[in-house]
């Protein structure tokens, strides 16, 4: 009752245009979003509608058509029949309707043309651009990555990079006019989401050397299946020819895909390299990189083993590019978790490993697997799931499921959403005999963990749904 | 769901600790437990009950709107109805909306709340009650009563001797006499009845003796003066549960032998006079060294004559025990009784592995266990004495 309440709110415009611009004004996912009936009253709990101008000229337009349509529903049942006011009960579809008819019309009559413009200048700067441009895709661990290489990289070459995770189409292009055309490398994370995407990319942005950090079932609401997700990524190899493509190979996904051309990295090693004397612990991983003589020590304070792989890769091409070993020691020894990537925070004797920004199958079950060697008095795995996993979905949840029994942490915290009954029925079925504990209110459970930490303790948080998906 | 009342404030010199206590270690998690409805008493400083949502919101406090707020906010009840229900207008054409209370979170210090008054109460509406019983802690509260038991169970405690206020009024240059006769300087004077180190002062010659007792006695109508321990490191130990103990860590505020606590550098500076020590941790009572650091045989001793304390005493729920180690001839004096440590000490409890919501679920659980077990008990007697009027 009180979410259809909800939709009677006086603030209803405004919280129609703060989903909208949560889903960056794509008429599509603001219908997604609808269809699944939000409690109107929660979905600003998080954020805060950002008053841009576009913003602001929709919640205005949103009122006007509020009271225009109260006004003639009015006058109707003044002038016809007291029984026209029913047709008030409207009002939410009606404001849907028309907001989501002006943005679609917004879309095709102004942005669609702006942003092809856009993209037309961007691709003439990237082509002439003399940088090296190194292109990070995959399913996962694009933006971790990218920034581990602008660690090491950056520490002796004039390096520019793509902004946190801006990795669609447009905002490499919009990217590209800030360029000053004296960078020595370009590092340019590709965001996937439907069929087609890599190769707009590329043909975009020229790259010289592609990185395939993994191939996991992630946006398969745009490409169905794993194969569609696969084939758009190492469509990279066509606009490459015969330019060094990196492919990570830890993820087991890749394997079918994998040509004789391009070069696998994993936790053995890479290209030559080989891995040795590997130590994981909460302060951080450590390995030996050798190939024939060369001997590179690598300290780094990322945590897990899974982290082995992007850091032998950013050795290789560092390597390639010509920095000295004692300059990639130096630069590797400052990689430090990104925020919200396997972060470790100490809180009163405990630790909390925040890997909330992990959206990926894969990135789940290596936070596990790291989970499970640590030692500690208690382990708390918490996680509400993953989204956009498609009709892969429920066997997802109940692989995820399976993984995190298999980690035996000593008490799940899951947060209460559609994929539930999918990583219980995994828990089940893989025996898990811990605690287990079932929210429904996330932000209020982040926000004070440090009520339910002790001293021993390791929580590892993964993934955070936003409020478009609860 | 049960309903749990979280009491604080109160008629006492430490009312804002109390508010403190309730806000930030009491009512936040037990209402992250989410298996309770938890209801926000407070009493104000002229004695007054409120019960409102609002007064759970610690801004309310700091800013100094309470006084405000208080004036425009009806008093509340409690009704005695086979258990405990709190009343208080509505607001609304004259009703009132009431609530039965399942379970009392006394979250008081001192006197009225700490001292077993409210406790006596709380047995009368038959209703459980987080922390000591009654006896437990109007023992607790006073430190010469504490003292007294202590020596009963051959536990040790330092040289002291106790005035009452009238007696010391009527012939004070007597009793200093005997004082001094009686004990060595430097001397330590409290107010027998008070926690937080409120009114305690430290004396190293007559004059000052007698200025310490006459604050003592603004404070108090009795006042323990003891003998203060040579080669001092002083220690803490919370303890929970009621038949079966579960100790914390001992814990050392970090204090020089010459300092000791009072309410500004316990409550107010954030650490000890003197700047504290680096490398301790920071706690309810500034900082301090938790565990302490103590070889193994010392540690076990203080930790057992805590326990040894809290049993002589009757504690039951929860309870802080203080202690003072003479560290050269390694004897360990048992000092007082916290029977409603600030903030339950969650800070020392969180680094025993105990989170600041398995916290409050365990003393509630205490709580309800100690009812059950006191309603099990006989209290009437079947007679014909009433038949032969």
């Amino acid at each position: 009752m009180r979410k259809l309440l909800s939709y009677f709110s006086p603030k209803m415009p405004v919280y129609f245009v703060y989903m909208l611009q949560q889903v960056e004004y794509d008429p599509r996912k603001f219908l997604e979003w609808i269809a699944r009936f939000p409690n109107l009253s929660r979905v600003m709990r998080r954020q805060k509608l950002v008053m841009t101008t576009k913003a602001k000229v929709l919640v205005i337009y949103g009122y006007i058509l509020a009271i225009f349509y109260i006004a003639l529903n009015v006058q109707a049942s003044i002038a016809y029949s007291p029984a026209e006011i029913i047709y008030l009960l409207f009002l939410p579809f009606w404001i849907i309707f028309m907001l989501f008819i002006t943005v679609l019309i917004g879309w095709a009559l102004v942005e669609k043309p702006k942003r092809a413009h856009e993209v037309k200048i961007a691709e003439r700067i990237f082509a002439n651009h003399k940088a090296v441009k190194i292109a990070i895709l995959g399913s996962y661990g694009k933006t971790s990555l990218k920034e581990m290489l602008y660690t090491v990289l950056g520490s002796q070459k004039n390096v520019a990079v793509t902004p946190g995770n801006k990795n669609v189409l447009i905002s490499q292009a919009r990217w590209a006019g800030k360029l000053t055309g004296d960078e020595e490398v370009l590092l340019i994370e590709y965001g996937e989401a439907e069929p087609g995407d890599i190769k707009k990319m590329a043909e975009l942005t020229h790259p010289d050397v592609a990185v395939i950090n993994g191939l996991a079932p992630n946006h398969l609401d745009g490409y169905k299946t794993l194969e569609g997700v696969a084939q758009d990524l190492f469509s990279i190899s066509d606009q490459l020819k015969s330019r060094p493509v990196y492919v990570n190979t830890e993820s087991r996904a890749v394997k079918p895909y994998l040509k004789k051309e391009h070069i696998s990295f994993n936790r053995h090693g890479l290209d030559g390299w080989k891995i040795s004397q590997v130590e994981s612990s909460l302060d951080g991983v450590s390995f030996a990189m050798s190939k024939g003589r060369n001997l590179i020590k690598v300290e780094s304070g990322l945590l897990g083993r899974h982290q082995i792989a992007p850091l032998a890769l950013c050795v290789a091409v560092s390597h390639n590019l010509g920095l000295s070993n004692k300059q990639i020691e130096t630069a590797i020894s400052r990689t430090a978790p990104f925020e919200h990537r396997m972060q470790p925070r100490e809180l009163g004797g405990g630790w909390i490993l925040d890997d909330t920004y992990n959206g990926n199958f894969e990135g789940i079950l290596a936070g596990l697997e790291f989970l499970k060697e640590l030692k500690a008095k208690r382990k708390i795995y918490v996680t509400p799931g993953l989204v956009d996993q498609g009709v892969e979905t429920k066997r997802v949840h109940r692989e995820i499921g399976k993984a995190i029994a298999k980690a035996h942490p000593d008490k799940v915290v899951l947060m209460q959403n559609s994929v539930t009954k999918y990583i219980n029925d995994g828990l089940i079925k893989a025996g898990y005999t811990g605690d287990l504990e079932l929210r429904d209110d996330p932000l209020n459970f982040y926000s004070n963990i440090d009520q339910y930490v002790a001293a021993g303790d390791i929580w590892l948080l993964q993934n955070d749904w936003t409020d478009n998906y609860f | 769901m049960k309903t749990i009342a979280v009491i604080f404030g109160g008629r006492s010199t430490e009312h804002d600790v109390s508010v403190v206590t309730a806000l930030a270690s009491i009512i936040k998690p037990l209402e992250l437990t989410r298996q309770h409805r938890v209801e926000a008493v407070y009493i104000a400083k002229d004695g007054v009950w409120y019960w409102d949502d609002k007064l759970k919101d610690i801004s309310l406090f700091s800013s100094g709107q309470i006084q405000d707020f208080l004036h425009k906010t009806q008093a509340a009840s409690v009704q005695f109805d086979g258990g405990m229900t709190l009343v208080k207008a509505s607001g609304i054409a004259g009703r009132k909306t009431a609530r039965k209370i399942d379970i009392v979170f006394p979250a008081m210090h001192g006197t009225y709340g700490e001292d077993g008054s409210l406790m006596g109460l709380l047995r009368m509406a038959n209703v459980p009650f987080v922390g000591c019983d009654q006896d437990a802690s109007v023992l607790a509260m006073d430190k010469v009563l504490a003292k007294q038991i202590a020596e009963a169970n051959k536990i040790s405690v330092s040289k002291y001797e106790y005035l009452f206020r009238d007696t010391f009024a009527r012939k004070s240059s007597e009793i200093l006499n005997e004082l001094e006769n009686s004990l060595e300087y430097p001397l330590f004077v409290k107010p027998a009845h008070l926690g937080s180190s409120i009114g305690i002062t430290r004396v190293n010659n007559r004059q000052e003796l007698q200025n310490a007792i006459e604050v003592a006695c603004h404070y108090d109508n009795k006042v323990l003066v003891e003998e203060e321990v040579p080669h001092l490191v002083e220690v803490t130990l919370p303890i929970m549960g009621n038949e079966e103990l579960k100790p914390a860590f001992l814990e050392r505020p970090l204090t020089k032998p010459e300092d000791f606590f009072d309410f500004d550098t316990k409550y107010m500076g954030g650490g000890k006079k003197g700047g504290g020590k680096k490398g301790g941790v920071k706690g309810a009572q500034g900082y301090s060294e938790l565990p302490a650091k103590l070889y193994k045989e010392l540690y076990d001793k203080a930790e057992q004559t805590g326990l040894k304390v809290y049993r002589a005493l009757g504690c039951e729920g929860i309870a802080r025990i203080d202690m003072l180690i003479d560290n050269e001839s390694e004897t360990v004096y048992f000092n007082e009784v916290n029977p409603m440590p600030g903030g339950l000490y969650a800070h020392n409890w969180r680094a025993a592995g105990i989170s600041n919501v398995e916290l409050v679920q365990t003393l509630t659980r205490l709580a309800e266990e100690r009812w059950q077990r006191v309603n099990r008990q006989n209290t009437v007697f079947s007679t014909n004495y009433l038949q032969q009027f």
